[in-house]
């Protein structure tokens, strides 16, 4: 339990120190990310897809 | 001056700079070299018993490929003095950073387990029991790692490194000829015509050169290596010495089994091992030595990475260069890492054809991710300074980037659906 | 305080030598690491130890260093803790950024490598005293010392003063940058005493002795003689016995006494010992009778002629006759009873006609010293007539000697 709790409260902690992007969000940052979004979604969904089919 | 002085002078400042890449090679070519891990001998060695000679010239177009990537890593490391994982948890926050940190502990561990399941097939030709190889090989990894230094860890990698050369020997004991090698392999062809087969073929060889922990891998051991700024001139050319030879090994691999099974139908390379044995039995004993030794590689720098990774966002003192009760969780990581993968193979009836072409899905998912992370962070002036990317870096990297990243893809997803491309 | 075995030493020597903290082994001498001092020689502040292992280079401070052998270095320090090197920090290191460079002279005209680096051990602390370009330093550094030192006799003028290396420019690195002198290449060989002298005057003691220590015998006689008298003493007091009897006896009598002159009585008469004998009494008189009568200052190395004899015959053997010789610009004209008839500049004679004899193209009319005459006055007699050298001659005319002015120069009189 104790051991849980630590471990919790050090996820938090890293959430924490690394809550803000440190890099400069241009454009073309902001777009690469959003692309890349994008193309896990839809990755996802073909493994979900196949995981139905599948069963 | 005369032309003594100039000969002399220039005799010393050549022979200088090679010490210093003596000094300074490592990550690159251990990076490069163990990326020929086991899956990646099999790759190859489907590749030239399907294909013969004819898909070397493509096998020469993916030392660019590595090198671009693999590079980019260098530089990264050496300026921020971070690793991978924790450049990406900085630059683009938590969520980002906990997707790849979770994403690369799940395909190392896939990996691991495919590098467990060559070493056990290798050492099974010889007669050795799954079990006992397994046993072994977490012995020898802790004690290589327990050992606690960078240094002999970096120099033991080096020696597997170099017996990954063993099949540069296996094909010439095969006598392959010379012109046809030349003449077949070395002009842009396509045999067969483009089909279903080969394009997945071809994927998969480029799947097997960049893979997501090779980003992870190189950036943190030039950071625990200690590399500085000005040593990222040795750093690249480490990398691309490093990415010669291992498409140099990987050619090799083609000829011998372009050889000796040419049209023989190969799923893995210890099938392959197994079969050159009938016909000559040291150039099949030399290939299972060099899958033992390539899986062996493959799973040191595939848990390292992972421990590492772990390390830089837990705080754990994550360097091989602390003792164990300095960094507990470091050691406790990698050995859990190591352990629980060897275990599946031993386990009767696992789905191991399943676990090598999730492998291939779940990388997909972090390949890409890693690799437009790295552009990003490589183009951030405000960190990387004079060696952020120039325009023409970037060109080549961004082409380099979305061709893997459209390969690997269709890859993958011909991985789910095998019968999308028919 | 370091014990060292040799006061000087090439860098390649002592390069790879094992280094022990106390007397524990902990790897090789790897670099140093230099300061420089603006305008002057640097100095050793650092020692760089490779361990092996791939542990840390680490950075010992000269200080910590107790003992240079010719097989081992010793430091004090117990634990390598905090000395490890810090690869960010911006040190000049010898053998990487220095040896096998290029040496170019003012103009960049490439002159030669830096084969190897000269180190000298003063008043606690370790100097970079010369640069060296002899060839065959290479041989000694693959190991052939004997040959190369033996060699390298024969091949003169192949090392030069780090007082005449610029600064080092800010990008020197492990291949970057190269070794600038502030002589032309042209002037290497033969430095100027009197721009040594002002150099060594800039220096600090221990500095000034690692400098002077390297210079040849005869150009540091001349350079001793041209630095002002406090810094004349402090090179004769810090200099072996041996040395500076060497120097000694490289000067003229009058310039003995006059550097004797500045040292305390019980340190002259310790180095007066090593005057020759001939000098000595002279030495002795100038400075403890204050003596200084003409003939103390004069000389009989002169060459001494007849008028009859021919200008060919003296030009021929001029060299041989005037190797021995304190004054040869001038060729003294005398007959049997050794009077002075007249004198020829070295220039006439060399001017004149082969088969003329020295009688006709003589001076006749002189200048001359009394016996009787002092220092000071043939100091004003120089200083009016700007002669290279002045006779001295008795009522009679007998030549007595010759004073010549490069033996007094400098020597300032006491007495009017």
């Amino acid at each position: 339990m104790r051991m849980l709790k630590q471990f919790r409260s050090k996820i938090r902690e890293i959430n924490q120190r690394y809550g803000k992007p440190k890099i400069e969000m241009s454009k073309g940052v902001k777009f690469s990310l959003a692309v890349l979004r994008i193309y896990l979604f839809v990755l996802v969904l073909l493994m979900i897809y196949k995981f139905i089919t599948v069963l | 001056m005369d032309f003594f002085s100039v000969l002399y002078f220039r005799f010393k400042k050549v022979w200088k700079a090679v010490r210093l890449y003596l000094v300074i090679a490592g990550p690159g070519l251990v990076v490069m070299i163990a990326d020929n891990d086991a899956g990646g001998i099999t790759t190859y060695a489907a590749t030239g018993a399907k294909y013969g000679y004819h898909l070397i010239w493509f096998l020469l177009l993916l030392i660019p490929v590595a090198y671009y990537v693999q590079e980019m890593t260098v530089r990264l490391g050496a300026v921020t003095k971070r690793g991978h994982a924790e450049a990406i948890f900085e630059s683009f926050g938590a969520f980002w950073g906990w997707f790849s940190l979770i994403d690369l502990m799940f395909v190392d561990w896939l990996t691991l387990v495919t590098e467990f399941v060559g070493m056990t097939a290798a050492l099974s030709i010889f007669g050795i029991p799954a079990w006992i190889t397994v046993i072994l090989v977490v012995l020898l990894m802790s004690i290589i790692v327990l050992n606690g230094r960078y240094w002999t860890w970096e120099k033991i990698a080096l020696g597997f490194c170099l017996l990954n050369l063993i099949y540069i020997p296996a094909a010439f004991m095969v006598n392959p000829s010379v012109s046809s090698i030349l003449g077949q392999g070395l002009i842009p062809n396509l045999p067969g015509g483009f089909n279903n087969e080969l394009f997945f073929l071809l994927m998969a060889n480029i799947g097997t050169t960049i893979a997501p922990w090779m980003l992870f891998f190189q950036q943190s051991s030039v950071v625990d290596k200690g590399l500085q700024e000005k040593d990222i001139n040795m750093g690249k050319l480490d990398t691309l010495i490093g990415s010669i030879i291992t498409v140099v090994v990987a050619i090799f691999i083609v000829i011998v089994t372009g050889t000796l099974l040419n049209g023989a139908p190969i799923d893995d390379a210890a099938t392959a091992a197994r079969m050159l044995m009938k016909t000559n039995h040291y150039v099949g004993a030399f290939m299972a030595i060099g899958l033992f030794d390539a899986g062996l590689l493959g799973a040191i720098c595939i848990s390292l990475a992972s421990s590492w990774a772990f390390g830089e966002i837990f705080g754990w003192a994550h360097s091989l260069n602390t003792k164990v009760k300095e960094a507990p969780w470091f050691y406790i990581s990698f050995f859990l890492t190591l352990a629980t993968a060897g275990v599946v193979p031993l386990i009767p009836g696992a789905p191991l054809v399943l676990i090598t072409l999730f492998v291939q899905v779940v990388a997909v998912t972090l390949l890409p991710a890693a690799l437009v992370f790295l552009i990003l962070l490589l183009n951030d002036k405000k960190t990387m300074g004079e060696y952020a990317n120039t325009p023409l870096q970037n060109t080549v990297s961004v082409i380099i980037v979305v061709l893997i990243i459209v390969l690997s893809t269709l890859y993958g997803v011909s991985a789910l659906f095998p019968n999308l491309f028919q | 305080m370091v014990t060292i075995l040799d006061r000087e030493f090439y860098l390649t020597e002592i390069v790879g030598r094992r280094v022990y903290l106390k007397t524990r082994s902990i790897g090789k001498l790897k670099d140093f690491v230099i300061q420089e001092n603006a305008g002057k020689v640097p100095e050793v502040t650092h020692l760089l130890v490779h361990q092996p292992y791939g542990d840390p280079l680490l950075l010992l401070p000269w200080d910590k260093i107790t003992l240079i052998s010719n097989t081992e270095i010793v430091s004090e320090i117990t634990s390598t803790e905090g000395y490890e090197l810090n690869p960010l920090d911006n040190h000049i290191f010898l053998k990487d950024y220095i040896l096998d460079k290029k040496i170019l002279d003012m103009d960049d005209h490439e002159i030669e490598v830096v084969y190897d680096v000269k180190l000298l051990f003063q008043n606690d602390r370790l100097f970079v005293t010369d640069v060296d370009f002899n060839r065959f330093r290479i041989l000694r550094r693959m190991g052939f010392k004997k040959l190369a030192n033996y060699l390298a006799k024969y091949k003169e003028g192949s090392s030069i003063s780090w007082l005449y290396v610029q600064p080092l420019p800010e990008t020197i690195g492990s291949f970057e940058g190269n070794v600038k002198l502030n002589v032309l290449k042209e002037n290497i060989n033969d430095i100027h005493p009197v721009d040594l002298a002002d150099i060594l005057e800039e220096l600090d003691g221990s500095q000034r002795m690692a400098v002077f220590n390297q210079i040849e015998p005869e150009l540091a006689s001349d350079t001793l003689e041209e630095v002002e008298p406090r810094v004349q003493r402090e090179l004769i007091r810090s200099m072996e016995k041996e040395r500076a009897a060497e120097l000694i006896n490289e000067m003229s009598p009058a310039q003995v006494a006059d550097i004797l002159s500045a040292l305390p009585a019980s340190e002259a008469d310790e180095i007066i010992e090593f005057v020759d004998i001939e000098n000595k009494q002279r030495v002795q008189q100038m400075i403890d009778k204050h003596d200084e009568n003409i003939m103390l200052y004069s000389t009989q190395q002169i060459i001494k002629r007849p008028s009859e004899t021919i200008v060919r015959d003296v030009i021929n053997n001029y060299r041989e006759v005037a190797g021995d010789m304190d004054v040869i610009m001038y060729v003294y004209v005398v007959n049997e009873e050794n009077i002075l008839q007249g004198v020829v500049d070295l220039r006439e004679l060399i001017a004149a006609e082969p088969e003329q004899t020295l009688g006709e193209i003589m001076t006749d009319s002189l200048i001359t010293l009394n016996p009787d005459d002092t220092l000071q006055d043939s100091v004003d007699m120089f200083t009016r007539y700007s002669f290279r050298a002045i006779p001295i001659t008795d009522e009679q005319d007998v030549l007595l000697g010759v004073v010549s002015f490069h033996d007094i120069k400098g020597v300032k009189p006491r007495l009017d």
